[in-house]
Parts: structure tokens; C-alpha cells; sequence
């Protein structure tokens, strides 16, 4: 289904994280986790996991 | 999305029948032609029935007949089943093939009517490696609402019949929502909003997660400072011990060759104090011993006279003579009736002169009686005083003779200490003493000092442990707390940068839709004059200005408020980025030859990039709309009867 999701929705996210791939690829991950997905149950522990990986990569980068 | 297939089984007027919508060159388009009563509406509601159980361009008549072919219900008879199958196939950026697939099955039990049920539906999602993936049931259903959701499909499937009263029954609410949807806006508020809850509920934790580590940290700390103060504490007073002890020794030095000048002074002291107590004893002893004697002397010479009154008290206790117990009444009775009280005789005058005399001798001897007893206890009493004297003397004596020892023994000693103290320097030694007991004092006071702060050390120690301990608790909270607070903070820039991208994607979006609106409405639109803008206010309700500026879009005819819904359609297909095939059943139906004209190169041009599925009534497709779409169709057929009108067949045009 990844071709069902609107290109424009990327343009723009391309802009917006233009200096934050970790960023774009997790907004990415999230819109297609979304776009496959139903129902309310998943959401929280996936958000949760990804939230928490892209916080400690940006916490890595900025303790360098 | 776009369909490639679409194969119906038993489906209304439908016995078998297969479509296929192969994709020309340049275009996309495809054409159907039918008179009225051919099923040709029943295209539309037959994809609409496979993706979402319902048909919603049936007149409702129709609506009450089975959608079992009319042809099987008759060939079945009494008893038996059939099924209704229809199947929709779409491909989905070229490497994903699906498969909608409904079904039910109608039975007979000897009964007029086939009963309707067990309706199945499922989706098959296939790859370009093969893989297969089937869903059933609800899930199907979810496939179906993420991929072409229900609440917009009337801006896909179209029954230009009815577009005269799109923006009637559509709500500018609902073109807002369809436009979220089809742009998938939606779906950006949708992890927003679920990126909100997540952060929310970190914020919760992190309210609750440790709010008492500054608290543990400053009590830690204060244990730390206290103890420390404690033993700085501890350290000073044994400086100070040290320093006393030093005097101390010092003055000891000093005191060892003087005589203990102020225990000898106090002993001296207390020894003329012992004498004078001694002498004053030693003076009342004498005293006492005077008095006895003088005492003595006074009693002596009656001593012979009192042994002698004595040895007469004992002889007439002896002759029962002492206590009187005679009784006179009996002769004072004789003596008053002169008659005697035991013969009855009359007393002659001897008779009452010997009585008078017996009675005169009874009361005498009983008289001197009386008088003895009164004398025995003082002449007791003074016998054993005189009997008691010597041993007292004696121990007068004794004591007399104790005190004077005593006293001996007090002055000698006291001579003694004189002889020790003579020619010493009392007043200096009493002093260096003097000061030896105050720094003694400091000592001991000091000593006391550090052992109850070596107390408190020990119990700050060991409170310090636990402050410690919980301190490191509270530490590893925050460290959780630090990570928990970044995860907030990384949800909120992920939220800000998809808030971002919506909000520029929506006025982007809605701009363009109305650019995009206003530009096919005005190439499709005959008047070219009348109407100078159409504007998409930002709750998405359409207004079409005048040339007076006023919004007309109350007096627009319906073929002019068609045109406008086909437009703000496309344009909305066009700007959104939603990937799905356009049904249009009766196009062109309520248009003017010229709008049907543009509007039909309209469609034309749209197909190049979408498919796009017309279904023209036979009046509808006329010389001129074929001239300009037959060339640029894909596939162009026509549906009709069979001879016997149950059956729906195709025919290529």
C-alpha cells in the first residue's frame, strides 16, 4: 500500500526535515505503519517504540 | 488505484459477465453506451455492493429485490442454491494486484423466495514476487476503508443525474472532510493526534515520575553537610581536649613537689570543725554527769528510810493486808437495827461496844493501807534511780572519756597538717589546683562533647547511607526522567514538523483546488462573461462570484452547478494526490450540446492521467461527444439485453 499514500504529503516532509533524515524516515515509518494499519490497539506501544529510538539518537548526537 | 477488472456472477441482470479495462496508450478512458433498463447503473452499484455491501443508485423498488439474476431463480426451482459473486480487480502503483471479492448465497427450501445468507467478503493483496496475502471479514472491510474509504466514494462514483444537487446534499463539512481524506490530511492529524496522546501520556509519567529527586538530593546533602560539620566539630573539641590535658599536666608537674595544700587545708578544716562538735559533746557529757551526781546527792540519805517503808509494802502485800478488803456496812447495819444480823438477837451494851471498836480498828488499818499504796510506786521509782546511778556514771563516763580521746587524736592530727603546711605557698598551690579543676573540667566537658557527637556521627553515618541510597534511587529516576522528558520533547517536534507539512499541504491544497476548480469550471462553462472567480473559503464551502463581485452560486442553473461539481471533482482528484478510478454514470446528461462538448474534452484530458469510466445513456453519447472521445477511449461497449432481456451481454463498439 505504500503507493496509496500522496506524494505531496512527502514533498513536503522532505522540506520540512531537510536537516533531520532521522526525522523523515520516522515521520515516513509512522504514515505508513498508519496507512496499513486499523484499530486503536497498536498505535500506542509502536509510537512509544519509535518516539523513544529517534529521542535517543537525537540525544546521542547532541552528548557528541 | 485503478481498476482492471471487474467480473460479475449472477449479479442483477449480470449471468457471468467479465470487464476488463485495459489501459490505451495515452489515455485511460473507458466508454459505455446503454439504453435506459439495460444495467447500465447496475456497473456502479455492483462495484459499490463488492466494496461496501450496498448499491446506492437503486430506485428503491429495486432495492427490495434480490440481487440474485432473475434467470438462476427461475432455473433453480424449488429447492438448491446459487451464488452472487462480485469481483473487483485494481492495481495499485503498478507492483500490487487486489482482489475485492463479494459474495452470497441464495437457498431454496420449498419456499416461494430464496432465502439470502451467508455473505462473505474478502481482499487478496498480491506482490510482484507473488505473495498473496488474503484478508477476510473485518479485516477486508478496514482494507477497504483505508484504501477508498466510504465517506467520500460519491467524489469517484457519480451519477450525473444527480449532480445538479451535489452541492445541495454535500455539505461544505463533508467536502472538507472528503478533501482530508482524499489528500490524506487526515492521516497527518491522525499520528498528530495520536503523537498528542502519546506525549500526554509521557507527560503523565513525567509529573509523576519524580518530582522528590531535588528533595532526596538537598536531604542527602544537608545529612552530608551536618556530618561533616559534626566532625569538624569532633576534631575542634579534641583539640581543645588536648589542650587541657597539656595544662593539666603541666599543673600536675607543678603539684608534685607541694604537699596537697588544699586537701590538707580541708582536712584541717574539717578536723577544728570535728573538735569543736567533739567539745561541745565533751561539755554536756560533764554537764549531764553533774547533775547525776548532784541528783545523787540529794536522795542518798532517804535510801535507808525508803528500803525500810518498802520491806513494810511487800510484808502487808504478803499479809493480803494491802489492798483493804474489809467490809463495815454489815457492822454499820448491827450497829443501827442493835439487832445482830445472823442470830436476831438485840445487842446488849458490851455486844455494841466491841463491835464499835472492831469498826473503828477495820477503818483504821484500812486507811493505812490506802496511804502505803500511794507511797509504793514513788519509792519504787526513786530505789531504782538510786540503782541505776552508777551504771549511768559509768557510762558518762565512758563517753566523757571517749571524747577527750578523740579530741587527742583531732588536735594532733591538726598539728600534723601544721607541720605539712609550714612555710609553703598555699595561696599559689590552692591556685595551680585551682586551675588543674578548671582545665579537668574543660577536659571532661569537652570529652563529653565528642563522645555524643561521635553519636550523632554515627547516626548521620548511617543516615547518610540511606539518604544515599535514596538519592541514587531518585537519580536512576531522573536519568528514566531525562530520557522520558527527550521523548516528549522528540514528540513534539515530530508533531510540529507534521503540523507543519499539514498546514502548508492543506492551504496549499485548497488553493489549488480552487485554481484548479475555477479553471475547468471556466474552460467547460458557455458563458464566458457572467462569472469572474470561484473561491474556496477555508471551511471549503464554494462560492462563485459575478461579475459584480456578489456569489451567485444560488442562481447557477443545474447544468451550470453540474459543470462546477464536476470541476471542483476533478480538481479536487487532481490536487489531492488521491490514486482512485472516476465513475460517472449519465456524464453529460443534464448539458447543453456545448458544455457537453467541453466538458467531454474535460474528461478527455483528465483520463491522460487517471482512469476515468463514463457510462453514457445512448441519447448522451452523441455524433459529438464520440467524435471527441471514441479516439481517445480505451475500451468503448455498449450494454444490452439478450433476446430474452434476463441477461446482460457486451458488445464492442
Amino acid at each position: 500500500m505504500k503507493g496509496a499514500l500522496n506524494p505531496k504529503i512527502f514533498r513536503e516532509l522532505n522540506k520540512e526535515t531537510e536537516d533531520d533524515v532521522e526525522l523523515r524516515q520516522l515521520l515516513t515509518d509512522l504514515l505508513f505503519e498508519e496507512s496499513s494499519r486499523t484499530g486503536n490497539w497498536w498505535y500506542k506501544d509502536f509510537y512509544r517504540k519509535i518516539v523513544k529510538a529517534y529521542a535517543q539518537k537525537v540525544s546521542a548526537h547532541e552528548n557528541k | 488505484m485503478r481498476i482492471s477488472k471487474i467480473a460479475l456472477e449472477n449479479y442483477r441482470q449480470f449471468r457471468k459477465l467479465a470487464i476488463d479495462f485495459p489501459q490505451h496508450m495515452s489515455s485511460d478512458l473507458h466508454l459505455f453506451v446503454a439504453h435506459n433498463g439495460t444495467a447500465k447503473t447496475n456497473i456502479i452499484n455492483a462495484i459499490n455492493w463488492c466494496l461496501y455491501g450496498d448499491e446506492p443508485y437503486l430506485s428503491g423498488e429495486s432495492q427490495q429485490l434480490p440481487i440474485l439474476n432473475q434467470q438462476v431463480m427461475r432455473e433453480i426451482g424449488d429447492t438448491g442454491q446459487a451464488d452472487v459473486i462480485v469481483e473487483v480487480y485494481a492495481v495499485v502503483d503498478k507492483d500490487e494486484q487486489i482482489m475485492f471479492e463479494r459474495k452470497c448465497t441464495y437457498v431454496w427450501n420449498n419456499k416461494s423466495a430464496p432465502m439470502r445468507h451467508e455473505i462473505t467478503f474478502r481482499v487478496l493483496v498480491s506482490d510482484t514476487k507473488g505473495n498473496t496475502q488474503v484478508l477476510v471479514d473485518d479485516e477486508a472491510s478496514n482494507y477497504v476503508a483505508r484504501s477508498i474509504p466510504l465517506g467520500i466514494r460519491e467524489f469517484f462514483f457519480f451519477d450525473g443525474a444527480r449532480l445538479d444537487n451535489y452541492f445541495k446534499h454535500t455539505t461544505a463539512e463533508n467536502i472538507n472532510s472528503a478533501v482530508l481524506k482524499m489528500s490524506q490530511i487526515d492521516l497527518l492529524n491522525k499520528v498528530s493526534d495520536r503523537l498528542t496522546e502519546v506525549r500526554r501520556e509521557i507527560e503523565k509519567e513525567v509529573s509523576k515520575g519524580n518530582p522528590t529527586i531535588e528533595k532526596a538530593r538537598k536531604e542527602y546533602e544537608d545529612v552530608q553537610n551536618k556530618l561533616e560539620e559534626l566532625e569538624n566539630r569532633v576534631v575542634k573539641e579534641k583539640e581543645q581536649v588536648e589542650i587541657a590535658e597539656n595544662k593539666i599536666g603541666t599543673y600536675e608537674d607543678e603539684l608534685k613537689s607541694c604537699p596537697n595544700a588544699e586537701e590538707l587545708e580541708d582536712n584541717r578544716k574539717a578536723l577544728k570543725s570535728r573538735r569543736v562538735t567533739n567539745q561541745e559533746q565533751y561539755d554536756k557529757l560533764m554537764s549531764r554527769k553533774c547533775e547525776s551526781l548532784f541528783e545523787y546527792g540529794r536522795i542518798i540519805p532517804l535510801v535507808p528510810a525508803l528500803l525500810k517503808t518498802d520491806e513494810i509494802i511487800r510484808a502487808k502485800h504478803v499479809a493480803g493486808e494491802i489492798p483493804p478488803v474489809a467490809d463495815v456496812s454489815l457492822l454499820d447495819n448491827i450497829l443501827a437495827t442493835n439487832k445482830c444480823e445472823i442470830c436476831k438477837r438485840s445487842l446488849d451494851s458490851n455486844s455494841r461496844e466491841e463491835i464499835t471498836k472492831l469498826r473503828q480498828l477495820i477503818l483504821m488499818s484500812s486507811t493505812i493501807g490506802k496511804e502505803l499504796m500511794q507511797i509504793e510506786g514513788i519509792v519504787t521509782i526513786t530505789l531504782d534511780r538510786v540503782n541505776r546511778f552508777s551504771r549511768d556514771i559509768e557510762d558518762i563516763s565512758g563517753l566523757i572519756s571517749n571524747v577527750e580521746k578523740e579530741l587527742t587524736q583531732i588536735q594532733t592530727n591538726i598539728d600534723s597538717i601544721d607541720s605539712q603546711l609550714e612555710g609553703q605557698n598555699i595561696e599559689r598551690i590552692k591556685n595551680i589546683a585551682e586551675e588543674r579543676r578548671k582545665f579537668e573540667k574543660i577536659r571532661d566537658e569537652k570529652n563529653r562533647l565528642i563522645g555524643r557527637f561521635n553519636k550523632e556521627i554515627e547516626d548521620k553515618q548511617d543516615e547518610l547511607k540511606d539518604k544515599e541510597k535514596a538519592w541514587d534511587r531518585e537519580t536512576k529516576k531522573e536519568q528514566a526522567l531525562k530520557s522520558l522528558v527527550n521523548e516528549r520533547d522528540a514528540c513534539f517536534r515530530i508533531a510540529n514538523v507534521l503540523n507543519k507539512c499539514r498546514d502548508t499541504i492543506l492551504i496549499d491544497t485548497r488553493d489549488k483546488i480552487r485554481i484548479k476548480t475555477k479553471e475547468i469550471f471556466f474552460s467547460l462553462l458557455w458563458k464566458k462573461h457572467t462569472f469572474t472567480d470561484v473561491l474556496i473559503e477555508d471551511d471549503y464551502r464554494i462560492r462563485v462570484l459575478n461579475d459584480l463581485g456578489y456569489d451567485c452560486l444560488g442562481s447557477l442553473s443545474s447544468g451550470e452547478r453540474e459543470l462546477l461539481a464536476l470541476s471542483f471533482t476533478l480538481a479536487l482528484h487532481d490536487v489531492s494526490g488521491f490514486d482512485s478510478s472516476i465513475l460517472i454514470d449519465n456524464p453529460v446528461i443534464w448539458l447543453d450540446p456545448e458544455h457537453k462538448h467541453n466538458f467531454s474534452n474535460a474528461l478527455a484530458k483528465v483520463s491522460k492521467n487517471k482512469q476515468v469510466i463514463l457510462l453514457f445513456h445512448t441519447d448522451e453519447y452523441t455524433p459529438a461527444i464520440s467524435a471527441i472521445l471514441d479516439s481517445e477511449a480505451a475500451t468503448r461497449r455498449r450494454i444490452k439485453l439478450t433476446a430474452q432481456e434476463k441477461e446482460v451481454v457486451l458488445e464492442v463498439l
